[in-house]
């Protein structure tokens, strides 16, 4: 008898799967609708390469030092184009770069390179090209005369005067000339991508000014304080560094600590303004003095109590009648 | 001692001046090919180019004298190197201009100077681009030969 059930059992898990496979065919087909039924179609022939257009998208990767070994190299090589490419990174890079010195070298440096560049494109494209004057580059002269010291004198050694007494002046040793005048970049500073990548720890060793130093070392506990997922919010930083007024000197190391701190950015939170971020230090202190006070305040009551207590020491019970006797024996001697 | 003082500084200053006049003194080489050309300041490569042009010129009117006026060699003269002559149709200005941007490719720094002037001035002539490929392409292979010799 048991087993008779346990074999219909088994009958019955056979076919109900089946019977709802039955079930599953007998369903009507759904079809998608026209617009979901869309084909895509994939070009039979490759594209051709001259549908790409190739755009000299800016290297997030490099550094100050490194445009400016390219820029060189450029020069060097005599590769025009090449030269226009760093150009415009290093342009790019520039515009991309926090207040400093570093940036400040580099500004000065592409200035210096923009002239190059004006140059050696005149020098590639003129019929004359070799050497330039007034007419040729109008205002040239008197604008590198005006930039760069030593100019003149430059010029006084190597001015041509034609048969018509017009001064013409060499090109390609201008070039050299404005090529000697290119700075390096300044030891020690780091590009943005470097810096960056740096710890708010090791931003905070570096020489900033105080004020600075204060808000990139306090950045990380307001954010723990008002996103604790350990999400630096950038807004916060924003609107604490930027309405602190420094000095002009000292104004440049602030974007650097703005700088340091998106990268460090997962998700962008909602933060609140920087009223909430107090400064937790300052807080803190005063919590530390309030118990301080209260410790004292209990240090002082318990010292007190151990101390005799300056009170009356109320007299002897025996002297008391002799004090009612003195003062009644003059009473007594009076009367 | 005052005289071997003497003697010693006037070592010196002679050394000295000396020195100032090996400074001071052209080396007057005339340049082979990119290489040399490009080591020439912008002065002496414009006086190397008119004084160029102005020899071409020179040897140009000679010819005829030299080989007689109705001669093959005169009319070979007057038909081709006539027409890559510099002088008339390029100032040195524009000579010297030329051959910067001849030079600026790094593969023609080989090929001598003589065929660079004679490419560029085909150049400037508005000769069709394939022949001047085909040329710059020949001057190249000679400029290596001629690199690949040893040098006197």
């Amino acid at each position: 008898m048991g087993s008779q059930r346990v074999a219909a059992f088994a009958l019955f898990l056979l076919l109900v799967p089946s019977s709802e496979a039955l079930a599953e065919e007998a369903l009507p087909v759904v079809r998608a609708r026209t617009f979901l039924t869309t084909t895509v179609d994939l070009p039979v022939e490759p594209l051709r390469d001259d549908a790409f257009v190739t755009v000299a998208l800016p290297d997030t990767s490099s550094t100050p030092a490194r445009a400016m070994e390219t820029l060189r190299a450029a020069v060097a090589a005599n590769d025009f184009t090449g030269f226009r490419s760093a150009l415009t990174q290093a342009t790019a890079l520039a515009d991309r770069m926090p207040l400093g010195d570093a940036r400040n070298t580099l500004r000065r440096n592409l200035l210096i390179y923009r002239d190059v560049e004006q140059l050696w494109s005149f020098a590639r494209t003129d019929r004359y090209g070799a050497f330039f004057d007034d007419e040729a580059l109008p205002g040239m002269r008197d604008h590198l005369a005006a930039d760069y010291r030593g100019f003149d004198a430059f010029l006084a050694a190597n001015r041509i005067v034609d048969r018509n007494g017009v001064e013409l002046y060499p090109t390609s040793e201008t070039r050299a000339f404005l090529m000697r005048l290119v700075e390096p970049s300044p030891r020690g500073v780091r590009s943005p991508s470097l810096i960056a990548s740096t710890s708010t720890k090791a931003v905070r060793h570096r020489a900033t000014p105080r004020i600075a130093r204060h808000v990139v070392a306090h950045v990380p506990h307001v954010a723990a304080a008002v996103a604790p997922a350990a999400v630096v919010a950038p807004p916060v930083t924003v609107a604490q560094a930027t309405p602190i007024a420094t000095p002009k000197s000292d104004a440049f190391a602030m974007p650097e600590t703005v700088a340091v701190l998106p990268k460090q950015t997962q998700t962008p939170a909602p933060v609140q303004p920087a009223q909430v971020v107090t400064s937790p230090s300052s807080g803190r202190g005063l919590f530390f003095i309030i118990i301080a006070l209260a410790l004292l305040g209990g240090l002082m009551t318990m010292l007190r109590a151990a101390d005799p207590v300056p009170t009356i020491v109320p007299a002897p019970e025996e002297q008391k009648p002799i004090r009612r006797e003195d003062e009644v024996v003059p009473l007594k001697k009076a009367q | 001692m005052r005289k071997f003082a003497l003697g010693i500084l006037l070592l010196m200053c002679a050394m000295a001046t000396m020195a100032a006049d090996r400074q001071t003194a052209p080396e007057i080489n005339p340049p082979n090919n990119g290489e040399e050309w490009l080591r020439l300041s912008s002065s002496e490569k414009l006086y190397w180019s008119i004084g160029y042009a102005q020899g071409y010129l020179d040897a140009l009117n000679k010819i005829d004298v030299a080989s007689g006026p109705n001669s093959a060699c005169a009319s070979l003269a007057a038909r081709t190197e006539r027409q890559s002559s510099t002088a008339g149709k390029v100032s040195g200005f524009e000579l010297v201009s030329g051959l910067e941007k001849f030079y600026a490719d790094p593969a023609n720094i080989q090929i001598p100077i003589g065929s660079a002037i004679r490419i560029y001035l085909l150049q400037a002539s508005g000769k069709d681009q394939t022949t001047i490929q085909e040329l710059i392409e020949t001057a190249r292979t000679l400029g290596a030969e001629a690199a690949r010799r040893p040098t006197k």
